[in-house]
């Protein structure tokens, strides 16, 4: 009988959290600027994932001194760079590198973050507080300086850029994470949780977590986007992703000298850029819209 | 209120000394030896071995940072492994320039960004709504070092009329303050819309109506004062930020700010030049949110209450 | 009442819907009623009656965005609110007629102080040319008018209780001597005591400046004691209205309120448990065809679930109910 009644329960959760989900979706489909950033940033990921289907990573790194800082053309659609490489077969195997470095830093600083939040802000006390003066310590650092030393530290690279930008952003998620912990722990449910004997790792993973899921969502689809944003910017400072690897930063940077001659260099990857930072952004501003509906009266 | 000022300022200590110590120890990972930097390649082993052991360079780690805090609060912040200058002096040399650049795009963000904020709020739902908020989130997504080079292709190498690099006079300025203020301009925008919205629902905007008041009244005298502290953060907090160099947008312009000056400092591990600058970054930033939060209690009464009561 | 007196305020067939991308909600479905000068209304109903709608309709403080008055008239002394432009609104609220408002917690600007907010209706509606002095003056005459030491005026509103924020209120409401007073339940948010307090202060502050009010209430007992003539609404409508004798004496009343009186303790009667009204108020986007109340009425009859009850006249006394349609005719 209990065993029924438990199932039952859990069938029931399930189903309700199905049609939160639902209900979420169907907000979000009514914002056209999230459905734009969707099919946009499906499109962009379809292309990093299919980027060797589409054409050789040989056409990417392959220097043709010949027809270097060529316009574009027949042949090559967004032109050459300084070393005769196609552009558009950079700006695809690019995709790549910038969306990973995007998804993975956030991830990672999501996970760390988020799991020192989420510690601090259940246990309280002590704990708490000196994680959050090391937070306050992270956050009093501007960013981009704390990435230049970081990368400085460890010389430049792909990973090593990861490293740098998830160390700047896991203090980020760390505080919304502590934040809606607090709000959380001390709201009448998780008490009651709590009297019926719910442990502690439990409440933690099926109460906290799961109410804790929208904001967080949001930010961590804004962070991507930030996230690409600062990794360019440090390739552009010559700190970031090392030649030949396709990054759109680094490319960037590349046509910096030739703005002169050649400024399609500068402006295609400029274009793939913002396209795939502004397609998060529209994502996640529907995304909190669709999360909180107070918001739209 | 005073009790408050002093309270924040000790706590600032012990924030300052985690800062300074997560830097003096990046720094030290970092490889090569400081007479590696200030002799260059052509020195022998020898003199490079004597002159890190006059730096003090062979002394344990912990020995080295304590040392450098007591210098620094006797007000030493050393000299620069690379030009031998006081760091102190080249620091301040160029920091006008990093302090017009922040003034500037500041300015320039929050006179468009507040009006438009409100014009959306006031007018929620219609075009330039719709329009101003997609304008935002375009604007946030462009990569700040492009659009300044964009900016130049388009205003110094095909218009010639405006100069792409340094910063002597006012029109320096103009192309590398709207590159560093979109991101605060579109930020901006959003929050004063957000903000004023919500303010607008309130039942003492009813109440001013019910009094009798203008529109544009109601907006000015009643609803913007309410929706202050969220956009006087973004300012002020974007200003600190902007005050510590805009790394990027300095070295595209090729400005001599702080931010041009730290990053040729990382990369040449000139420790000292670096340590007092994000020190100095690190208590300006500081000044600036205490300075903030004074700033509410003038803003909102109730603000005003809390501090008085000592509560933080 | 006597008859000679002006008619101040009189609605004719008003009807206000909100509407928004996925509803129509009929908040307010063509009522009508007059008052004179000098007198009290007090209009009765459960929350989401309309009551507060028609107050905000008569200021033109409907939310912008959703609120539609559809048709009807609003006369103020003889001129449609509905046909006046922002010009003349601004010069009617505030001076001729100022509201008082349910909540006095959220309905003072926090950032300003107290002094400033009477202040500033004075400004606003500064006919007399008075000199910032003069103002300041009457300032604190209103504040010692409420009971409220002159000194406080430079307080901010988190540092006074919530009664003696609605008594601020009323003081801004009460500041240029306005010919109509709207308060909208001024004193649900507040306690008990507090209450009795601030309705006897109103009472008697609208019979020093001879002011007309229409009060919001669901209060019976305030009714009985300071109005003049009723209307109870219900789902929109004005279902009965008529002296505050006729509504609290007479025999004959709608099933509304005589649903509306049972609910209510009496000291006189041995009952064990109140008999509050069975059902819901029905839902305002969908409402029933015929007589409103006719889901939840005990005395429901045929007739009632199809035909909109008429309104059946009895002297000052007003029932819209088909169980009096024969007295009517007779």
């Amino acid at each position: 009988m209990m065993t029924v009644a438990g199932k039952q329960e859990v069938d029931l959760n399930a189903e309700k959290k199905r049609s939160q989900l639902l209900e979420v979706w169907r907000r979000l489909k009514k914002s056209k600027v999230a459905i734009v950033g969707l099919v946009i940033l499906i499109f962009l990921i379809f292309i990093a994932v299919f980027a060797d289907l589409l054409v050789d990573y040989n056409v990417a790194i392959k220097q043709d001194l010949v027809h270097k800082l060529q316009g574009p053309s027949a042949e090559h659609w967004l032109g050459t760079d300084s070393f005769g490489r196609d552009i558009l077969a950079r700006i695809i195997h690019g995709s790549r590198i910038s969306l990973s470095i995007g998804f993975i830093a956030v991830i990672i600083s999501l996970i760390v973050g988020g799991a020192i939040g989420s510690i601090a802000g259940y246990y309280g006390g002590k704990l708490d507080m000196i994680v959050m003066r090391f937070i306050d310590v992270l956050m009093s650092i501007p960013s981009m300086l704390m990435c230049i030393c970081v990368v400085t530290v460890l010389g430049p690279g792909m990973s090593n850029l990861m490293v740098a930008v998830t160390i700047s952003y896991v203090a980020t998620f760390c505080v919304i994470v502590r934040s809606s912990i607090l709000t959380i722990k001390n709201s009448d449910y998780i008490e009651a949780a709590r009297a019926t004997g719910v442990g502690t790792f439990r409440i933690i993973l099926k109460h906290i977590i799961p109410n804790t899921m929208g904001p967080i969502m949001v930010q961590a689809t804004l962070s991507i986007g930030s996230v690409i944003l600062s990794a360019a910017g440090l390739s552009f400072v010559g700190l970031g992703v090392m030649p030949p690897t396709p990054e759109w930063g680094a490319i960037l940077t590349e046509g910096k000298e030739f703005i002169r001659t050649a400024p399609h260099i500068v402006l295609f990857p400029g274009i793939a850029i913002m396209l795939a930072v502004m397609s998060l952004n529209f994502l996640g501003d529907g995304l909190r819209d669709a999360l909180d509906p107070r918001l739209k009266q | 209120m005073y009790k408050y000022v002093v309270k924040r300022i000790l706590l600032m200590i012990p924030v300052l000394l985690g800062i300074s110590f997560v830097v003096f120890f990046l720094m030290d990972l970092t490889p090569g030896s400081p007479a590696d930097i200030i002799m260059g390649d052509l020195a022998t082993a020898e003199a490079k071995a004597q002159l890190n052991e006059s730096l003090g360079w062979n002394q344990p780690f912990l020995q080295r940072y304590v040392e450098y805090i007591v210098n620094v609060f006797h007000g030493d912040f050393g000299t620069s492994y690379v030009s031998g200058l006081p760091v102190f002096q080249e620091l301040f040399s160029r920091f006008p320039t990093t302090f017009r650049l922040a003034l500037y795009s500041m300015v320039l963000a929050s006179l468009i960004g507040i009006p438009v904020g409100i014009a959306c709020a006031v007018k929620q739902y219609s075009l330039i709504d719709s329009f101003s908020t997609i304008f935002a989130l375009i604007f946030i997504s462009i990569p700040s070092f492009w659009l300044g080079l964009l900016m130049i292709i388009v205003f110094s190498v095909q218009l010639h009329l405006l100069p792409s690099f340094g910063s002597e006079s006012f029109a320096h300025f103009i192309m590398p303050a709207i590159t560093c203020s979109g991101a605060t301009l579109a930020t901006l925008i959003r929050m004063t819309r957000s903000t004023m919205l919500e303010v607008i629902r309130q039942d003492y905007i009813r109440t001013a109506y019910a009094k009798g008041a203008t529109k544009g009244r109601v907006i000015v005298k009643h609803a913007l004062q309410n929706a202050m502290i969220p956009i006087i953060t973004i300012v002020g907090v974007n200003f600190g930020y902007m005050l510590g160099g805009a790394v990027i947008t300095e070295n595209v312009f090729g400005m001599s700010g702080v931010g041009n000056l730290l990053l040729g400092s990382i990369r040449n591990k000139d420790i000292p030049m670096v340590m007092g600058g994000v020190l100095i970054i690190a208590v300006m930033f500081s000044i600036i949110n205490l300075l903030l939060d004074i700033l509410y209690a003038f803003v909102d009464p109730r603000v005003k209450a809390q501090y008085k009561k000592g509560g933080t | 009442m006597e008859d000679n007196k002006k008619t101040l305020l009189e609605i004719e067939d008003l009807d206000v819907i909100y509407q928004t991308d996925l509803e129509t909600v009929h908040a307010v479905n063509g009522i009508s009623f007059s008052m004179k000068q000098g007198e009290t209304l007090g209009l009765v109903g459960e929350t989401g009656a309309g009551k507060s709608t028609t107050a905000l309709s008569i200021l033109r403080l409907l939310a912008e965005n959703t609120g539609k008055i559809r048709k009807g008239k609003i006369l103020f002394n003889g001129e449609n609110i509905l046909d006046m432009n922002k010009l003349e609104l601004q010069c009617l609220r505030g001076e001729k007629i100022s509201m008082i408002f349910q909540d006095p917690m959220t309905s003072l600007n926090p950032v300003l102080t107290v002094g400033k907010q009477i202040a500033e209706v004075l400004e606003l509606h500064n006919q007399k040319h008075l000199s910032a002095h003069q103002i300041e003056e009457r300032v604190d005459e209103m504040l010692r008018l409420v009971g409220i030491s002159s000194e406080r005026k430079h307080d901010y509103p988190h540092q006074f209780s919530g009664g003696m924020k609605q008594r601020v209120v009323i003081a801004i409401a009460l500041a240029c001597q306005p010919q109509l007073l709207i308060a909208d339940e001024p004193t649900t948010a507040l306690d008990v005591t507090i209450q009795a307090q601030v309705i006897d202060m109103m009472e008697k502050l609208k019979s020093q400046l001879n002011t007309s009010m229409i009060l919001i209430t669901h209060d019976l007992g305030i009714v009985a004691e300071i109005c003049d003539n009723v209307a109870i609404m219900y789902a929109g409508e004005i279902i009965e209205r008529g002296t505050v004798y006729d509504i609290f004496e007479n025999e004959d009343h709608h099933p509304y309120t005589e649903g509306l009186f049972g609910s209510i303790p009496r000291l006189d009667d041995e009952t064990d448990r109140l008999k509050p009204i069975k059902g819901l108020m029905p839902d305002p986007t969908r409402l029933p065809e015929g007589c409103k109340f006719s889901p939840r009425c005990p005395k429901c009859m045929e007739i009632c679930k199809k035909e909109q009850p008429p309104a059946c006249r009895k002297g000052t006394h007003e029932i819209c109910c088909h169980l009096y349609r024969k007295n009517d005719e007779k």
